[in-house]
């Protein structure tokens, strides 16, 4: 019973966080505080978000879904709130309250169909808008209901104590009181929320001022809380905040400072107040463009789910620094060993204009040439006829095969490609391999090829003067098309004696690459199969305890260790057949799990001695909050929260050990992590022992005792 | 006026008639220089005979062997087969470039062990394994190759003793189209008993199959046999699969490419003839990706390759002793290395080269070794400049099997130096001494020599 109160009253506080696109409860909490400081304004707030919630569910509308319950709460919260501003309690205020309470939600549906469907952008407060000017218009017919009477006399008249009432009249509060409360449950929920209503706001003041536009528009007629949310949503909820997005947040602040000043003119003659109509003007006139038409630069719309801007911007920044952007194509070597890239995008003989992104294997031998001999026979080229196999899964779509290789030396200028193999892969995107020997294809147009199947072999047709693959990612089934810009997956570059493995890149011209062979054994290691637990007895200076984890897998397929015996904390991990990896960690500063994550934020199941690799995992969870809140204040202009790593795995007689240096330097606040882990595997029963040090000093050791 | 230096009559018959349809004349060749180190340096400070080994030409072998079978097919392991020399330089070198060990007894097993290979980077083959090697092989991971019933038993014995599963690879041999047909080592795969022996394991329940292994035969000339070989290898890949429901992790080749080296019986020389390492790659790998193996599926391919690697970094500096005729007027070379320490001379005709070319006319003469046995012939029969006693000569391609096989007959074994990549010269073994040899004897009391009873 106390837990439906409880999930109850989480609910009702996250739809008051709604109101400044927030989910926090906390947040929620203070700006009902802020509420209700005039209990009976907030006692018509909540009795408005009660009403909608209870007439959407009287329609039996689906409100499992928790957003849709706050999307209706809002609404009510917000009229509920509108009317305890404009009209003085009493009973004939109630009804109208519950009426148009109603009328909104279906108002609220009505038109939330169209704005998601045939505008695709967000409704924000519409129906609000809309039913409060109905209410207020109707009002004035009805005696019953009294207007409420606003003191006249404003006693301060500064900008912050402006900004303090514009914060407090996104509740319909426009004191500076519940403002420092709204305030100070945005700087519990999101800085950045916080920064960007500062921002807008400040923008929007100074165009009114600057044009000269009266104050007192500020003070009486509730204007100036329409700069803030404009500045917040453009700023950092539906577009990534950056740089560029701040720019923008001052801009939508300043446009409603327009917006605002037309709106009031055009409302004068109605006498009703402008409400959220100038913030929800200006969003959808900025987020339209911005969302819909690819600008480069600096905007990008958020996509999945909508949290707070920082917490948007990590998803990603993580994301996009670790792994592979999910919108470029990605493939494995269409080679198998050790190849040379001879020519790679932008090169500079064929690789250009429309045909840039594309790659040029050949082979070269210890002395650094692609032949043995005197490399005047086509056989005495190390890449003649070696194996080509398929990049990735796909369908055949075109086959040239009986062109003659040309004599070393020559090149075939009409048929420029040679023979070669198209495919077709899934996305809409093709791959071309060039160059094949003569009748050594061995697919037929049509003809499924999986991940690997050998196609042909590298030959000497078309514009090629000595045996190499041209390989290239292009948009269309046509022989010879512009190419699209794609990258490689889990490949190793050989740099003098070291090697270094690579997720996803561009190998450049130079470069020798080869793909990543996976030792079962390994793979075995680390895979973490869902069900599995790891109970660790774990040793941190003084203290001890232990820490048992368990791979879990939900109906999606996502993939998370989860500590069950310790102190809470998850991180959710992928692995597949060629690596690893550690996505992401939420927990408490000092646990085992904290340190695995570092330390195994990519693992590559090699089977090859002495390959390192980097990597940057964000150790925002894993530091303290002053640092914290340093690196969410820097996040749109540098990766500030994250740690350069180079791990690199070593193989013992009794299974491997991945050791990870991190560059704790680099990053405030990370100056209590460990700079050097451990990891000990056995084979065949995975991780075996965990030690983390800093300056030589063990800081933790864990083992598995299960 | 200096005086100019004595050049032996030579009688040389004259071959009337028409043309020789070869041509003129051999070349004459010398080698002053090892890897750009001066063999009269070597000479100088090590003596002879003296085996030479190039670390620069191990390495590109190893390189060239992985770049040829990488290059077609996905996964690939090479050991090293350490019959084939096992010395501990030697050795490190193939690890450092990666590859595991191949050992054919326990007291190769011992060796490898010693360098530090872990044992599940050992491949235990041989049709003798002591009871206490094997116990000591399954304990450090070894996988073990099976050779035959009696020894499959006593692993399962071992097996159940310990109470864990132990997985096995099977030796298995096969008709490949080629003479002299290899067929005792291994289960033959003809006849069925390859399947049987799978069944066999399979019902035991102790054991599990890993891998199977098939070395066709030496100094193999014709790749194709290991594309057949490995047609059917992948075929009793299947049947494993068919019968266990576990697919096979590995197949191993074994080795037997042949090296650069000619065989005696062999017109063309082996630089020519023998086929380059690629033509086996090729062969191999075209044979099992056609198998027709799920991706996930696909087995390793191991190799134990030997001779195909060493036997080029490896070279004889010898010495020459004397010169004679024989009855007949064949010219005749004693030199102070023979087949104590070139056992492939056997089968091998060996490039003889003098180190300094002084001239002279050319003669086709005898080598022979130091020895005093009939047979210790180094050449039979090799055109050489006239040459003094003291003047080098440096034998090649020696690296395969004159070490492992060299006696301590008559001769002690002689001092082994490496060539590294910066022409740094390295001893890898020390000359032997007579006590190396008369160490292990125990003289009983009544055969020691009395003392001399002073005057």
């Amino acid at each position: 019973m106390s837990q439906r109160l409880l999930s109850a009253a989480r609910g009702v506080l996250e739809t008051y966080a709604q109101v400044l696109f927030l989910k926090s409860p906390w947040a929620g909490l203070c700006f009902f505080a802020a509420t209700v400081i005039a209990p009976d304004r907030g006692a018509a707030g909540l009795l408005g978000l009660l009403v909608c919630i209870a007439t959407a569910r009287g329609l039996g509308l689906s409100v499992a879904r928790s957003a849709d319950e706050t999307f209706f709460g809002a609404t009510g919260l917000l009229v509920g709130l509108a009317f305890g501003l404009f009209f003085r309690p009493g009973p004939a205020t109630y009804v109208a309250l519950v009426l148009a309470c109603m009328l909104g939600v279906g108002v609220a549906l009505a038109l939330r169909g169209i704005v998601d469907r045939t505008l695709a952008l967000p409704i924000l407060s519409l129906p609000f808008v809309l039913v409060t000017w109905l209410a207020l218009l109707a009002a004035r017919r009805f005696g019953g209901i009294e207007p409420a009477t606003f003191s006249s006399v404003i006693p301060d008249t500064g900008m912050g104590s402006i900004y303090l009432r514009s914060l407090g009249a996104c509740f319909w509060q426009p004191e500076p009181l519940p403002g420092a409360l709204v305030l100070g449950g945005l700087l519990l929920a999101s800085r950045w929320t916080a920064a960007l209503t500062a921002l807008g706001f400040a923008a929007g003041f100074a165009v009114y001022v600057r044009l000269g536009g009266p104050l007192d528009d500020l003070r009486y007629h509730l204007v100036g809380f329409n700069f803030v949310l404009a500045g917040v949503a453009v700023g950092g909820v539906w577009l990534l905040l950056s740089p560029t997005t701040l720019v923008l947040s001052a801009v939508a602040g300043a446009l409603a400072a327009m917006v605002s000043a037309a709106t009031l003119a055009l409302l004068k003659p109605w006498a009703l107040p402008v409400l959220a109509f100038p913030f929800i003007a200006v969003t959808w006139a900025m987020l339209h463009p911005l969302l819909h038409f690819p600008y480069a630069r600096g905007v990008r719309p958020v996509r999945g789910r909508i949290e707070t801007p920082e917490e948007n911007l990590a998803r990603v920044v993580q994301a996009q620094r670790r792994y592979p952007d999910p919108t470029v194509p990605v493939f494995f070597l269409p080679v198998m060993g050790t190849w040379r890239i001879t020519q790679g995008h932008d090169g500079d003989r064929t690789h250009q204009g429309a045909w840039r992104h594309a790659w040029d294997f050949e082979v070269v031998g210890e002395d650094d040439r692609p032949f043995r001999g005197d490399g005047t026979a086509l056989t005495d080229f190390h890449a003649y006829r070696a194996p080509v196999v398929a990049p990735a899964a796909g369908r055949v779509v075109r086959v040239v095969n009986h062109l003659d290789d040309n004599p070393i030396g020559e090149v075939d200028t009409v048929n420029n490609w040679g023979n070669l193999v198209l495919l077709w892969h899934a996305g809409e995107v093709y791959t071309a391999l060039c160059h094949l020997q003569k009748e050594s294809i061995t697919v037929v147009e049509g003809e499924l090829v999986t991940v690997g199947q050998p196609l042909g072999r590298v030959g000497n047709s078309g514009r090629s003067p000595l045996p190499h693959l041209h390989f290239q990612v292009q948009r269309s089934a046509e022989i010879g098309a512009p190419t699209l810009y794609g990258e490689l997956l889990h490949y190793v570059t050989h740099e003098h004696k070291n090697q270094r493995y690579v997720t996803y890149g561009v190998p450049t011209q130079g470069q020798d690459i080869a793909s990543v062979s996976v030792d079962a054994a390994v793979r075995q290691a680390l895979t973490l199969s869902p069900g599995r637990r790891f109970h660790w007895h774990v040793r941190a200076g003084k203290r001890t305890f232990d820490e048992v984890w368990e791979s879990h897998i939900d109906a999606l397929g996502t993939r998370e260790l989860v500590v069950v015996e310790g102190q809470p904390a998850r991180a959710a991990i992928h692995s597949d057949e060629r690596y690893t990896t550690v996505l992401d960690y939420r927990g408490p500063r000092h646990t085992l799990l904290g340190t695995f994550y570092l330390a195994m934020g990519r693992v590559p199941h090699l089977d090859t001695r002495e390959v390192t690799w980097v990597d940057s995992p964000a150790v925002t969870a894993l530091v303290a909050w002053p640092a914290r809140i340093l690196a969410e204040l820097l996040m749109p202009f540098t990766s500030a929260g994250a740690v350069p790593t180079s791990t690199r795995l070593q193989r013992d007689e009794r299974g491997f050990t991945v050791e990870t240096a991190l560059e704790t330097q680099r990053v405030v606040g990370a100056g209590h992590l460990p700079d050097r882990i451990t990891v000990a595997h056995l084979h065949g029963e995975g991780a075996s022992r965990i030690q983390a040090f800093r300056a030589g000093k063990l800081l933790m050791e864990a083992i598995r005792c299960d | 006026m200096s005086r100019l230096p004595y050049e032996k009559p030579t009688i040389i018959k004259h071959y009337t008639g028409l043309a020789n349809k070869l041509g003129r004349g051999p070349s004459r060749r010398d080698l002053a220089r090892i890897d750009g180190v001066s063999i009269d340096a070597l000479i100088e400070q090590y003596g002879t005979p003296l085996f030479v080994f190039s670390e620069h030409t191990l390495r590109q072998k190893y390189r060239d062997t992985h770049r040829a079978f990488t290059l077609r097919y996905p996964k690939v392991q090479i050991s090293w087969s350490y019959k084939t020399n096992y010395l501990d330089a030697v050795c490190q070198v193939f690890h450092d470039e990666g590859s595991w060990a191949e050992v054919v007894s326990e007291i190769e097993y011992g060796m490898a062990r010693r360098l530090g290979v872990p044992g599940n980077r050992i491949l235990f083959n041989g049709p003798y394994k002591p009871e206490e090697s094997l116990r000591v092989a399954i304990k450090e991971g070894a996988h073990i190759h099976v050779d035959h019933y009696d020894e499959l038993y006593l692993i399962e014995r071992i097996a159940k003793e310990l109470g864990t599963r132990i997985d096995v690879a099977l030796r298995i041999n096969m008709d490949t189209g080629i003479l002299p047909r290899w067929d005792r080592f291994g289960f033959n795969l003809d006849n069925g008993e390859a399947l049987d022996a799978i069944r066999r394991v399979h019902a035991g329940g102790h054991l599990g199959i890993e891998g199977l292994h098939t070395h066709i035969g030496t100094f193999m000339l014709d790749p194709a046999a290991y594309g057949r070989a490995a047609a059917k290898l992948a075929g009793l890949a299947k049947q494993v699969k068919e019968t266990t429901g576990t697919p096979v992790k590995y197949l191993d080749f074994g080795g037997g490419f042949a090296s650069r080296a000619t065989l005696h019986a062999q017109y063309a020389p082996g630089t020519d003839a023998s086929p380059p390492i690629d033509d086996y790659a090729e062969a191999i790998t075209s044979a099992l990706l056609a198998a027709g193996f799920p991706p996930s599926e696909l087995p390793t391919l191991m190799l134990e390759t030997g001779r195909a690697m060493v036997d080029e970094a490896g070279f004889m500096v010898s010495r020459v002793v004397g010169n004679k005729r024989l009855a007949n007027g064949t010219r005749a070379l004693v030199i102070d290395a023979g087949v104590n320490v070139l056992f492939t001379s056997f089968w091998y005709r060996h490039d003889v080269l003098p180190v300094h070319d002084r001239g002279g006319m050319m003669e086709e003469t005898v080598v022979y070794g130091p020895l005093c046995m009939n047979i210790d012939v180094v050449r039979p029969s090799v055109l050489l400049p006239p040459l003094e006693p003291g003047d080098a000569l440096v034998i090649r391609p020696v690296g395969a099997y004159n070490l492992t096989q060299s006696m301590q007959f008559i001769r002690l074994r002689p001092a082994c130096v490496l060539i590294g990549e910066n022409q740094q010269v390295d001893l890898i073994r020390a000359a032997e001494v007579l006590d190396d040899v008369k160490g292990p004897e125990r003289l009983p009391a009544r055969f020691q020599p009395k003392r001399a009873k002073k005057a």
